[in-house]
């Protein structure tokens, strides 16, 4: 007990532990916040800015686009009128504009510096409008007195109405997955404990591990005391965290808080295992060490899509062997089953796979730490 | 008999650091092991703390094998590193008691052995420092703090005045001594022979992994012919005087450098005055005399041949 | 001169951790630039279209459901699957499939016969997924057409039929000529990614380095020398710069490799190399500075975690900058990385040199370079009163 007080202590008084289990997630995390945050203008396709360049005018056409609504009282374009084919070639190279639509009477060029998906909807609107234009006329070869009514259909009409069938999660943002990579992470860097506790057990490594290993407490008995601090520690910091990211920063990870707790301690304890695992297999200084371990952490996060959300998307089509032991994918994939499709399931799959990984990493390294003699120090 | 190692080999690669090495150690003592860096002195250590594997031999502590597992034992030996092993995280108090807790679970019982440590390495008024804030000096205290603090029947030193200045080296020595008088047997290891001389009951001196001579430092300098080096200040010395000098009763060498001239003697009686008589009688003259013992480097240099220090 | 030396030395000395830094960060560049490349040769691959993965599961077996397969068939990715809930959530969970459409059955029916209630379509989607928004919208035109013309008399297959002719209508699109058809190559994405390779790597190596020059006792020992403090900063400024050297050549040679040799001949390359120097220069000063006031192994490695993901972030490296609201975009403008992400990218896409661009690269560079200045400075001026302090 004592033992276990100290070993909380120090994990306390750390310094640096504190800074990467609590300051750099949460600075990370106010970044994304911020960034994140104040994203909308991609999702909500507010106005997108459009050149016209009316070499044989077409007013009704013109008109429509600057009408058209994407919903009640927002415009889908945002368009500038002008007068010859440079000017709007300016604009677009300035990027005033993201398109711009040359109209010689009934065609339309559409001008780009890139498809995007700005263009892509300023394209699919002139094809609409050319389509409509050509099924009046259609309609009108074969049935003139139909013409009028069905024009005044078309633009009025209804389409068939879509019915989601609604997923079980909560969360409809697709920047959340970024705060997924993040706590992911947060729970790897619990290696870092890992490291150094793992190192000062071990007579060959530190002087303190010498120390330990010529006391009557059994090794074991050491190390399941430094492991159960450091798990308890860790624990209450990445609840920390999570409750700062779901409260402060208001992700929403779905509606059972326990489970999404429960992944993370269980991440928690794959990280410390992971560090563990650094500690005695990896031969070297201390700085090559937590070198290791820090590459360990950010690699494994960068493949559960830190950097780019897309990542595991990409690795399931090129290499899907990763997302299945990468223990930062598992964690964001366990955040993503809670959180967007409420699929315990897969919840399930993902925990449970972390804990194996975590197991390994931990029988290995005990197999390692158990040995009491070694052959030089 | 508190250690007793009988036999033991340890070889790193193709290098034997300890070969057929042998060694008993009584109840009471102040053991040195003496020897250059790199005579095997941390190799027997931490074989008999059972940290490293060896090949060949027994080791037993308390009558008892040695082995990784011996808590008993091991309740009972205090050890000292030649690095100070601290945890910076936590004050003087707080290290000597997590070590000391690694060795007596009863609360109340610990703190007073915590108490009882701090008063002997004088850290009272570094209660709650942290390591970073000790001086190098104070630093080693808390160590030797750390390893002594549940009161062990066996202490084992190795090198713990590497570095240290001259003042705490003597509270350091001292406080062994100190140790030794309230029962502990000691064992303590240094390339310093002066050290060794100044404390230990009896003395190994260990060269190339094996214990090539033992005793107390009176036996072992009984061990060599040397009985003592007599040096004379002079300005200037004929080579004929030079030569019957050498040819003196129990002379064993004759050295002249830089005016010093420098004989030694292997045991006799009246070496200085049958010198000083002959330098008397061809009238060259001298001015300070000086006669000294035999030091245990004379006896490593007679042995085997170099010098203790390089 | 030793200054300068034993800086190699003990670059070279620390190489295990070095090399490791430079294969993972490069690596990641790689992976990272390599999925966002469009290896656009010509136009139409630049211009090209999302595809989307789609699957309509068709319950009702009518002339309906199979139009809508063949309509959407083109430009989409069009698979079948049964109706299986769980199926569906784990592709849609792996982004194996972007949307999932049911066709209840008796739906054609409800849409011929006025007198039955007019059903829903089903669909299964991944909440706040552009790609699926934009596919429903496409959908919905076509149905609105769809019932339009079956309100003007036309039967299920014939209106279908239409409207699969009407595809064939689509908008001429055309590459502006200013415009390089090259722009979203891999070597313009790779280089996208080079803040992030600097700032990780500069910080690290000279970091590391600096550590050692500045341990208080070598620290003292050398201001104990005749070595005049501006000799000294001058052979460790030389070092960090032939460090920087070799950061450049090293993304110049990766660079090299991924545009086959071709980057040699483009216009584009030298521009690509005023903006990299700027960005080196900032990341070295950054570099010199963390070396400068950090005090062990564990502040390096924190601050190089923070600025690196920090500023890449916020400067657009990660999440294109494109997509940032007009917050972010305020901040954004004080952070060197988003300068240096938009002159990339304004490089990758251009052809020739303009007045206007070249202004714009002068002035965007000179920024980075601005704030290279400062740090190196403040670096400076700390080392300076650092050994008033200790004299």
């Amino acid at each position: 007990m004592q033992q276990f007080g100290y070993s909380i202590k120090r994990s306390l008084r750390s310094i640096e532990g504190i800074f990467w289990a609590l300051v750099f997630p949460l600075f990370l995390g106010l970044i994304f916040k911020f960034m994140f945050g104040n994203l909308g203008t991609y999702e909500q396709f507010s106005e997108v800015a459009v050149g016209v360049v009316e070499q044989t005018e077409n007013d009704v056409f013109v008109e429509m686009l600057k009408e058209i609504e994407m919903e009640e009282d927002l415009h889908m374009f945002e368009v500038f009128e002008y007068e010859n084919v440079d000017e709007a070639e300016k604009a677009l190279q300035n990027e005033t504009v993201y398109t711009y639509i040359v109209v010689d009477g009934d065609e339309f060029t559409l001008m780009i510096r890139k498809m995007d998906i700005y263009t892509s909807l300023v394209k699919s609107f002139v094809d609409q409008y050319k389509q409509n234009y050509t099924l009046i006329e259609e309609v009108a070869k074969k049935d003139p007195k139909q013409a009028v009514a069905f024009a005044t259909n078309l633009f009025d009409s209804d389409s068939i109405g879509l019915e989601e069938i609604e997923l079980k999660g909560q969360d409809k943002s697709p920047y959340t997955q970024y705060f997924y990579a993040l706590l992911g992470m947060a729970c790897l860097i619990a290696s870092m404990y890992g490291l150094g506790h793992g190192m000062d057990l071990q007579a060959d490594m530190t002087t303190i591990g010498a120390r330990r290993n010529v006391a009557p407490t059994p090794k074991m008995q050491q190390f399941v005391t430094d492991f159960l601090a450091s798990m308890t520690m860790y624990s209450v910091l990445m609840t920390i965290v999570l409750v700062a990211v779901v409260y402060v920063y208001g992700q929403d990870f779905g509606d059972n808080f326990g489970l999404v707790w429960l992944v993370t301690i269980v991440g928690t304890f794959t990280g410390l295992a992971g560090g563990y695992l650094i500690a005695t297999w990896v031969k070297g200084p201390k700085g090559k060490k937590e070198a290791m371990c820090i590459a360990f952490f950010m690699v494994s996060s960068f493949l559960g899509g830190l950097q780019m959300a897309e990542m595991p998307y990409i690795l399931e089509e090129k290499c899907p062997i990763i997302n299945r032991i990468n223990p930062a994918t598992l964690l964001v994939n366990a955040y993503k089953s809670l959180a967007v499709f409420g699929d315990y399931q897969q919840y399930a799959v993902n925990v449970i796979s972390l804990l194996v990984i975590g197991v390994l990493f931990m029988i290995f390294s005990v197999a390692k730490l158990r040995r009491t003699k070694y052959a030089s120090i | 008999m508190v250690v007793k190692i009988e036999n033991l080999v340890k070889r790193y690669g193709d290098l034997v650091a300890l070969d057929h090495f042998n060694l008993e150690i009584e109840e009471g003592e102040v053991f040195g092991l003496l020897g250059p860096n790199g005579s095997g002195k941390s190799t027997t250590i931490n074989c008999l703390l059972a940290l490293l594997e060896y090949d060949k031999g027994t080791i037993e502590v308390f009558g008892e094998e040695m082995t990784p597992t011996s808590y008993e034992s091991k309740k009972n030996i205090g050890v000292i590193m030649q690095n100070v092993a601290v945890f910076d995280e936590l004050t003087v108090y707080e290290n000597i008691d997590y070590f000391c807790g690694l060795y007596i679970k009863d609360k109340n019982e610990r703190k007073k052995l915590v108490e009882e440590a701090i008063e002997f390495v004088e850290l009272q008024d570094y209660r709650k420092f942290r390591p970073k804030k000790l001086s190098g000096g104070l630093l080693r205290r808390l160590n030797i703090a750390c390893g002594i603090a549940h009161k062990p029947k066996l202490i084992i030193l190795d090198e713990p005045t590497v570095a240290v200045d001259p003042q705490s080296r003597n509270k350091i020595l001292e406080g062994i001594q100190k140790l030794n008088q309230e029962g502990a047997t000691v064992i303590y290891t240094s390339h310093y022979m002066e050290e060794v001389e100044q404390i230990c009951t009896r003395i190994a001196i260990m060269d190339k992994g094996k214990n090539i001579a033992l005793g107390t430092k009176d036996e072992l300098k009984g061990m060599i012919d040397l009985g003592e080096t007599i040096s004379v200040e002079i300005l200037e010395l004929p080579e004929a005087v030079k030569e019957e000098i050498a040819h003196l009763p129990h002379v064993m060498n004759v050295t002249y450098e830089n005016h010093l001239l420098k004989v030694r003697f292997s045991k006799g009686k009246h070496n200085l005055i049958r010198l000083l008589d002959v330098l008397k009688e061809k009238e060259i003259g001298f001015a300070g005399v000086h006669s000294e013992l035999p030091t245990l480097n004379d006896v490593f240099l007679e042995i085997t041949g170099k010098e203790l220090r390089d | 001169m030793q200054v300068f030396k034993l800086y190699f030395k003990l670059l070279r000395s620390n190489k295990g951790i070095l090399i490791m830094y430079f294969a993972i960060f490069l690596t990641v560049a790689l992976v990272i630039s390599n999925a966002q490349s469009v290896d656009g040769n010509n136009n139409q691959e630049a211009m090209k279209e999302e595809i989307l993965t789609i699957t309509i599961i068709d319950e009702d077996q009518k002339s309906f459901g199979n139009g809508l397969k063949e309509y959407f068939s083109s430009g989409n990715d069009i698979v079948d699957m049964e109706y299986d809930e769980q199926k569906i959530l784990d592709k849609l969970y792996w982004r194996k499939l972007d949307y999932a459409l049911v066709i209840p059955k008796g739906f054609e029916e409800s849409l011929l016969d006025e007198d039955v209630k007019d059903m829903t379509l089903k669909c299964m989607k991944v909440p706040g997924y552009f790609d699926a928004s934009f596919f429903e919208s496409e959908l919905s035109l076509y149905t609105s057409k769809l019932t339009s013309l079956l309100k003007a008399g036309y039967s299920v297959e014939d209106a279908q039929k239409q409207l699969l002719d009407l595809q064939d209508e689509q908008t001429k699109v055309e590459l502006a000529t200013f415009v390089n058809a090259n722009q979203n190559d891999k070597s313009t994405t790779f280089l996208a990614y080079v803040p992030y390779l600097f700032i990780t790597l500069g910080m690290n190596g000279i970091g590391l380095i600096l550590l050692t020059f500045n341990a208080p006792l070598v620290r003292a020992r050398m201001e104990c020398s005749s070595t005049t403090m501006k000799t000294r900063i001058a052979g460790l400024v030389g070092g960090i710069l032939l460090y920087g050297m070799l950061l450049m050549v090293t993304v110049i040679v990766v660079v090299a490799i991924v545009s086959k040799g071709r980057i040699f001949m483009d216009v584009r390359f030298p521009y690509f190399l005023i903006n990299m120097f700027g960005m080196l220069l900032f990341s070295l000063s950054l570099g010199f500075f963390t070396g400068t006031i950090a005090k062990n192994q564990d502040a390096v490695n924190g601050l190089v975690n923070v600025l690196s993901i920090g500023l890449c972030f916020l400067g657009g490296v990660f999440v294109p900058y494109e997509f940032f609201g007009d917050a972010v975009l305020k901040v954004a403008k004080f952070v060197p990385t988003y300068w240096y992400a938009v002159t990339n990218t304004k490089i990758g896409a251009m052809t020739e040199m303009t007045s206007g661009l070249a202004n714009d690269i002068f002035w965007q560079v000179g920024l980075v370079l601005g704030y290279a200045l400062v740090i190196f400075s403040v670096t400076i001026v700390i080392i300076a009163n650092r050994r008033k302090q200790t004299a």
